[in-house]
């Protein structure tokens, strides 16, 4: 997929991975991948920049804990960051929606 | 065999800036995802040296980690700020080698008078027609040598004394006046000087002349080169 239509949904990405539970920025890439059947393949070192910020925004909280006998960054949503995912939410399926309504009416 | 996680993390320390926290706990999350990735790649059945190239290739840039483009990311203020610790350090070291050094002229100058640092040498008056010098000259020369002890002078009047000692075990050993007199006097085998002449003296001296006379002149030392070589290079007006 277009690295630029990623970028410009990555927070909403990163959120939602979150909201299925607290995880460190490798096993976030790593479920990103997954769940997108391996269309969401970025450079992972694109990823934490993002984390970054939005755990300075508020959205996201971190902390250290030791999983599988290595010291972690461990990433979980904020209740700012889950009222930001419902509305980012919301705002996707309005606007994928309208977009299938134009291509499927087009064709 | 290079080690390029370790080289990747290493570029990532110089990358990144912040607050000394917020890059300790990057490199550390880094570090933790790139162990993640080499492990899942030898899992996969790569060998360690192809899973640290591919867990590097796939993280991406360090600039991209450190979230900025490579052209606000050189210099860092990490770098800068070092490079400025590094230019005190050095001009601390200087600074305390001009102390030392100047502690050391002080010293020697309490012990030995002002004339050690000065070193002002009697005025060299040049050569006749014949080349010969002025009377007094050798003598002012020796004595000036001996008393101050200077160090090349001094290596060669000892080694004048030495050789004579060595060469005549029976006689009285050679004072420090003539030992100098003799190596003024020593003839070179090219310019051929006359009897009674003083031609080219020992190099050792020639140096130590040379050296005196820009000092007390406080004119350039390769003017004064110039002008008191003159009377030491001297021959006889037949050979010239």
């Amino acid at each position: 997929m277009n690295a630029e239509k990623l970028k410009g949904n990555l927070d909403m990405l990163l959120l939602s991975v979150l909201a299925s539970g607290p995880g460190h920025g490798y096993s976030i890439i790593s479920g990103l991948r997954e769940h997108s059947g391996g269309a969401f393949d970025l450079a992972e070192g694109t990823v934490y920049p993002a984390l970054h910020r939005l755990e300075g925004t508020g959205l996201l909280d971190s902390g250290w804990e030791v999983v599988a006998g290595r010291r972690r960054r461990i990433y979980r949503l904020t209740p700012a960051g889950q009222e930001a995912l419902a509305d980012q939410t919301r705002q996707w399926r309005a606007f994928s929606g309208s977009v299938a309504m134009v291509i499927c009416g087009a064709s | 065999m290079t080690e390029p996680v370790e080289e990747y993390l290493d570029q990532l320390l110089l990358t990144l800036s912040g607050p000394p926290r917020q890059v300790r706990h990057t490199l550390a999350e880094v570090e933790a995802h790139l162990h993640d990735a080499v492990a899942d790649a030898i899992a996969a059945g790569l060998s360690e040296q192809q899973a640290q190239l591919k867990a590097v290739r796939r993280i991406g840039s360090a600039h991209a980690v450190a979230g900025r483009t490579a052209l606000f990311t050189r210099p860092t203020a990490a770098i800068a700020r070092r490079t400025v610790l590094a230019g005190s350090l050095v001009a601390g070291v200087a600074l305390i080698a001009l102390g030392v050094s100047s502690a050391t002229a002080w010293g020697l100058a309490v012990l030995r008078g002002g004339r050690f640092i000065e070193a002002p040498w009697p005025r060299l008056r040049p050569a006749d027609q014949q080349g010969r010098l002025p009377p007094g000259q050798v003598q002012q020369v020796v004595e000036d040598l001996a008393e101050r002890g200077n160090g090349e002078g001094q290596v060669a009047l000892t080694g004048q004394q030495v050789g004579a000692s060595t060469r005549y075990p029976g006689r009285e050993p050679l004072s420090v006046r003539e030992a100098g007199r003799r190596l003024m006097r020593r003839r070179s085998r090219t310019d051929g000087p006359r009897s009674g002449q003083v031609s080219r003296p020992h190099p050792l001296l020639r140096r130590r002349l040379r050296g005196q006379a820009a000092v007390s002149s406080r004119r350039t030392l390769a003017g004064n080169t110039v002008r008191c070589a003159g009377p030491w290079r001297m021959r006889p007006p037949s050979s010239a």
